[in-house]
């Protein structure tokens, strides 16, 4: 998996958590909420994660 | 009740600080600063200010619902840039309008200040430094200043600008005294980062010299522009205000051209600090250009073609440009139309959340709904797609790939390896954004700065609370929705400051903190292809707004104790 399918795969993991905590918070569907809590912040993880690991994080 | 204490207020600037330390200090790419800015906010609100988990998700999620809006700007920006840059539109721009004059600082000048002054008049959201960093870039402006530059230049047009978007949110978030008498207080204030940005812009290209040099320009430039929408606001609306100052702006670069003094190239400035050395290959000697086209594979002078026989006119060149005018000034005119596309919207909606210390958010349905038709990001895709048909038509992306040695990467893996990486970071800033808005902890800030204020070092702060809150919201009218309420109440609170020179100090301050908007940073990185050195943008571009905020700051303390502009 290349830098850019890295950042790619953080940014879909972002754009889902959207609708998953909007229909979860709203619905009262708590399970959704905290997978899409949980997305977002896995997301959040992979461009720092990135910085460390790749040999060429600049790579794109 | 919120604890304003200093044990609070410094929690709550903590991730803040955190983001500027990593990115202006570690240089890290934004990507990555905002990674820290926005999980440092979460474990604030989560054990300091007492929100819980689901709160934090819920406001996590409407962070990133607020991202969709700007990344529909940074996504047809990229396709806008690309259409054009694939059949060497910008090499065409730059050559041809050097015909007219080689006077390099006058060039810098009237798109890095007069053009993008006018584009942001008519159609914000970033979209002035998209269009005007590559012209700049095209010009040999190296890619950082070819940044700084446009978020200098266009700041000040942001309130009045967009058709008046940022004021009009002023007005609906405040009961003032007097809607007059405010418009008046902020289109004076305004004039201040007009008539610095331009001088600014001529210090960075070549010191003193180059100050001396432009200074009829500017001065006539800035007379029109700050002039110009002091006057609008007192017989017109006022969200026509600077479009009409900035229009005329834009007519008087004509005559300016003209002038013997900027018709020509010139040897009266020794230094030409933001350029490339010459716009030859060989050029980019200290890396500047070449690192543009490392990191974001965009067309730099440094990798322009030397013979111009086969570019296509000025005019073809101008047409997306031309037509993202016509777009945003019709569809903001013609009030039917607008109206119509602005009909259909899409959102999300959102439940009621409180957090243990008692800041409650009401549910939205929808929250914020967005309207993709009447978006800038439509009007750049309208305009690209325009581009793409008449250079197809006119063989222009053969003869430019005949240019090229060796093979350019996919459009579309070009477009990605900008827009995803801005894209995460965006987003991570917004929900950063809501997380510290949700939670309490902005105005924690907002009121701790308010408790140790007199009226005049209110006076002088409140511009530099109108900044934090564009810095944080990457936006004038965010700012102006998130502090607007809260500097009317404290400066009514505080006494013997004037409540129009106070709403005007936040809302220039929210226009000039344009200039170190993330998501305006990002979007000209992205779009002049140095994705990763917002840091450097910002060093430019940081002690620029400190400066202009506390100018304007200073002027509200002279105002006021000049009882002028409805002194208390």
């Amino acid at each position: 998996m290349d830098v850019l399918d890295r950042f790619t795969l953080a940014f879909v993991l972002m754009a889902l958590s959207l609708p998953l905590i909007s229909y979860g918070a709203t619905a009262g569907l708590a399970a959704l909420w905290v997978l899409g809590l949980a997305m977002l912040a896995a997301g959040g993880l992979i461009p720092p994660a990135v910085r460390f690991t790749a040999a060429d994080p600049d790579a794109l | 009740m919120l604890p304003v204490n200093p044990i609070y207020a410094g929690l709550a600037a903590l991730p803040l600080l955190l983001l500027l330390f990593t990115l202006v200090v570690l240089r890290w790419r934004a990507h990555e600063a905002a990674s820290v800015g926005m999980f440092s906010a979460a474990a604030v609100a989560l054990t300091a200010y007492g929100m819980p988990v689901e709160a934090l998700s819920v406001a996590s999620a409407k962070g990133v619902w607020d991202a969709v809006f700007v990344l529909y700007v940074i996504l047809p920006a990229l396709v806008f840039y690309h259409v054009i840059e694939r059949a060497d539109g910008f090499e065409a721009l730059r050559t041809r309008i050097k015909s007219f004059t080689d006077n390099e600082l006058f060039l810098v000048l009237a798109f890095g200040w007069v053009f993008v002054s006018f584009m942001q008049s008519i159609s914000g959201f970033g979209t002035p430094i998209v269009v005007v960093a590559p012209l700049l870039l095209a010009l040999g402006v190296k890619p950082v200043y070819s940044v700084a530059i446009p978020l200098i230049g266009h700041a000040w047009a942001n309130t009045f600008g967009t058709l008046g978007v940022a004021w009009l949110a002023l007005v609906q978030v405040t009961e003032m005294q007097s809607v007059a008498v405010t418009a008046l207080a902020l289109a004076a204030l305004l004039w201040i980062p007009n008539l610095i940005a331009g001088f600014s812009i001529a210090w960075i290209y070549g010191r003193m010299d180059a100050v001396r040099y432009a200074a009829p320009m500017i001065l006539i430039v800035s007379l029109i522009h700050g002039g110009g929408q002091l006057a609008a606001v007192t017989v017109i609306p006022p969200e026509f205000a600077n479009f009409f100052a900035a229009t005329v702006g834009l007519l008087a670069l004509g005559p300016l051209a003209m002038w013997d003094r900027y018709a020509a190239a010139t040897d009266a400035i020794e230094k030409r600090l933001v350029m490339t050395e010459d716009l030859s290959p060989a050029a980019s000697a200290d890396g500047d250009g070449t690192g543009a086209v490392a990191d974001g594979g965009v067309a730099t002078p440094a990798d322009a073609v030397g013979p111009d026989d086969d570019l296509m006119s000025l005019r073809l060149a101008a047409l997306p440009f031309a037509v993202l005018a016509a777009v945003a000034f019709v569809t903001a005119v013609v009030t039917p139309l607008g109206d119509a596309l602005g009909s259909l919207r899409v959102g999300l909606s959102f439940p009621e959340i409180a957090t243990g210390l008692g800041v409650v958010t009401e549910a939205a349905a929808p929250y914020s709904p967005f309207a993709p038709l009447s978006h800038p990001g439509t009007f750049l895709l309208v305009s690209a797609l325009a581009a793409f048909l008449a250079y197809r038509r006119g063989g222009y992306y053969e003869s430019a790939a005949s240019r090229v040695d060796g093979e350019r990467s996919a459009f579309t893996r070009a477009v990605l390896a900008t827009a995803i990486p801005a894209s995460i970071a965006v987003i991570s800033f917004l929900v950063m954004a809501k997380l510290m808005d949700h939670s309490g902890q902005v105005l924690v800030l907002a009121e701790g700065t308010a408790s140790v204020a007199t009226p005049n070092s209110y006076g002088f702060l409140s511009p530099l609370i109108g900044s934090l809150g564009a810095f944080m919201t990457s936006s004038n009218t965010a700012s102006n929705i998130l502090f607007g309420g809260l500097q009317q109440q404290t400066a009514a609170q505080l006494g013997g400051i004037s409540e129009a020179l106070i709403l005007g100090g936040q809302s220039a301050g929210g226009a000039i903190g344009n200039a170190i908007s993330p998501g305006n940073v990002i979007l000209g990185t992205t779009a002049a292809g140095i994705v990763g050195r917002e840091g450097d943008v910002l060093r430019v571009t940081i002690p620029w707004v400190a400066a202009v905020a506390a100018l304007v700051g200073l002027a509200i303390v002279l105002l006021n104790a000049a009882g002028l502009l409805g002194v208390a």
